[in-house]
């Protein structure tokens, strides 16, 4: 009886506390467009266990990035950013109650493609706010990950049309060639090339975020007589929807590369799942132990300790949520002047105003 | 059993008392000239040493032709081409002073040039006694930019197994000195730092 009770008070204990409220609150929030309200609500992400911490800090970046509070939103990601560096090792403590309970109960590292990303949104915030040497450092950090994560990120063609650029800012033409090289075989189509802008001509940059990154949810096997084996998967993605870009009626020419992010989590998820089977299979093996010592003192609590394992076997579903299913990124050729742009995707549209003077690029960031 | 229970709650206190001591926060004052470094990044140790190795060649040797009056040059930030976000206004600022100091050169505020224009404008407006108003058309004009580039090479240890990573960063920083009439670059020099650094794979 003593066994049952102590099983009874350990499930409590190890079920409870794995609620994020704050940060489910803030994606409703985000969801529904009040992004306001989702912003507060995360407040400066004093309130998020530690285990969460870096998807606060992503969230955060993320919103105020959509609010166009650049500065501030650098801030967060740079936490992010830093927080992902710390967490760069392997640490007892974390597999050890990993292999225990299970994966939602580590510290979230993030996912390859969401690392990247992180650099991603550096670097676009970096350009709008014209700093071409902060976004220079985001652009080198990224290809570092590209380097070490080739067959998870590879499809991603912004991320890497955004380093070309900042190379091309920062009048590093090689490094951007290198680059642009790399997208053209990548793609099959020489899309972009370094633009030396003249006298008579100017550039908008669009950033444009389609549609929702596909949600993470958990797959289900039961295996007798008591085992349950719980994997994350992303569902499917939405493709991507045409983007029409008109000045005063007329459509407007211009250059675009999009990349899929949902299909590059997927892919960037399956190449970890090694280290997922792993785990589980240490998480198995012990478990197994364990139930069969107490079952040989007592059934019922055999039985009641198998429950309690199944219900607290819960695959890691956490993720950079309210991260947008297709980046596209627009360079359009225009002369200087005001110029009144309508950029519309599906049902969707925005009115840009824009004043370019000889020679400038500027950059501007949508989100749909 | 008694005992044993006694020693188990010693063992246990003293375990306790002893994990509590690192935990107190403290506060101790370093000294800037000493080196320390926690990991292979830049940090602040590194400034003044690449600082002090452009700067002194270029206050003991000759580098310029000799004039009249002291030339007057004008110093442009420092261009950050690392992979790490540097404050390579600190950098600027500590060249600037070095050579300010020697009193070898004379300088022109370039950050300031809009609150001058700012401050002079204000004065022309008619608000300013006529007699304190700042001439206007009088600035120096600069003989000389002095301008620079950090930046960083990284190397991370391939992937084998390891108990440690090991990655190495190689720092430099270049300096140059142009002459604005001719456009001749007068001077250059090279200032470089190489480090390496490890940390565990596994911690807990």
């Amino acid at each position: 009886m003593n066994a049952i009770k102590t099983i009874l008070v350990y499930s409590i204990i190890l079920l409870a506390g794995c609620s994020t409220l704050p940060l489910d609150k803030a994606r409703k929030s985000y969801n529904s467009g009040n992004l306001q309200e989702a912003e507060s609500l995360l407040g400066v992400c004093d309130n998020t266990p530690k285990r969460d911490l870096l998807l606060c800090y992503m969230d955060k970046g993320l919103i105020l990035h959509y609010l166009g509070q650049y500065e501030l939103s650098s801030r967060y990601l740079l936490k992010a950013s830093r927080l992902m560096v710390e967490q760069d090792q392997v640490s007892i403590t974390d597999q050890s109650s990993g292999v225990l309970l299970n994966d939602k109960v580590t510290t979230y590292k993030g996912e390859y493609s969401e690392r990247l990303w992180v650099h991603t949104f550096l670097m676009m915030n970096f350009l709008l706010q014209d700093n071409y040497e902060g976004a220079l450092v985001e652009a080198k950090l990224a290809l570092e990950l590209y380097e070490r994560y080739q067959s998870s990120l590879d499809h991603d063609y912004f991320t890497r049309a955004l380093a070309a650029l900042s190379y091309e800012n920062m009048n590093q033409p090689d490094d951007a060639r290198i680059e642009y090289d790399r997208l053209a075989k990548l793609t099959g189509k020489e899309v972009f090339k370094s633009v030396f802008l003249k006298s008579d001509e100017s550039e908008l940059i669009l950033f444009i975020a389609q549609d929702r990154i596909p949600k993470k949810v958990s797959k289900d096997i039961i295996v007798p007589p008591g085992t349950r084996i719980s994997l994350p998967v992303y569902s499917e993605a939405a493709p991507a929807r045409t983007i029409h870009i008109s000045q005063k009626g007329q459509p407007v020419n211009f250059h675009i590369l999009s990349a899929n992010w949902g299909d590059i989590s997927r892919t960037s998820l399956k190449n970890r799942y090694a280290g997922y089977i792993a785990r589980h299979a240490l998480r198995t093996g012990s478990r197994e132990m364990l139930a069969s010592a107490v079952g040989g003192k007592n059934e019922i609590a055999e039985v009641l300790i198998r429950a309690i394992f199944i219900l607290m076997e819960q695959a890691d579903t956490r993720s950079w949520a309210i991260l947008p299913g297709t980046m596209s990124i627009i360079r359009i050729l225009l002369h200087p002047g005001t110029h009144m742009l309508t950029i519309s995707s599906g049902n969707s549209g925005e009115d840009i105003d824009i004043q370019l003077g000889p020679g400038q690029r500027k950059y501007r960031s949508i989100r749909f | 059993m008694k005992h044993l229970r006694i020693s188990l709650l010693t063992i246990a206190i003293l375990s306790i008392a002893f994990l509590m001591t690192g935990c107190g926060a403290f506060t101790k004052n370093l000294n800037p000239q000493d080196e320390t470094h926690y990991d292979a990044s830049y940090d602040f140790s590194d400034k003044k040493k690449i600082v002090d190795m452009l700067v002194n060649p270029m206050l003991s040797d000759i580098i310029l032709p000799t004039r009249e009056k002291k030339p007057i040059m004008i110093v442009y930030p420092v261009v950050n081409e690392t992979s790490e976000h540097i404050s390579t206004g600190g950098i600027t600022d500590e060249i600037r002073m070095k050579l300010l100091r020697s009193g070898k050169f004379r300088f022109i505020n370039e950050q300031q040039r809009e609150n001058i224009q700012k401050e002079t404008a204000y004065q022309s407006k008619g608000y300013v006694d006529p007699a304190m108003r700042v001439e206007q058309s009088r600035q120096l004009g600069a003989d000389y930019i002095l301008s620079g580039t950090l930046r960083s090479i990284k190397k991370n240890q391939p992937k084998q197994f390891r108990l440690n990573k090991k990655e190495r960063i190689y720092y430099s920083l270049d300096l140059t000195l142009t002459d604005l009439k001719t456009g001749e670059m007068v001077y250059a020099n090279q200032a470089e730092i190489a480090r390496e650094a490890s940390r565990p794979i596994i911690g807990w």
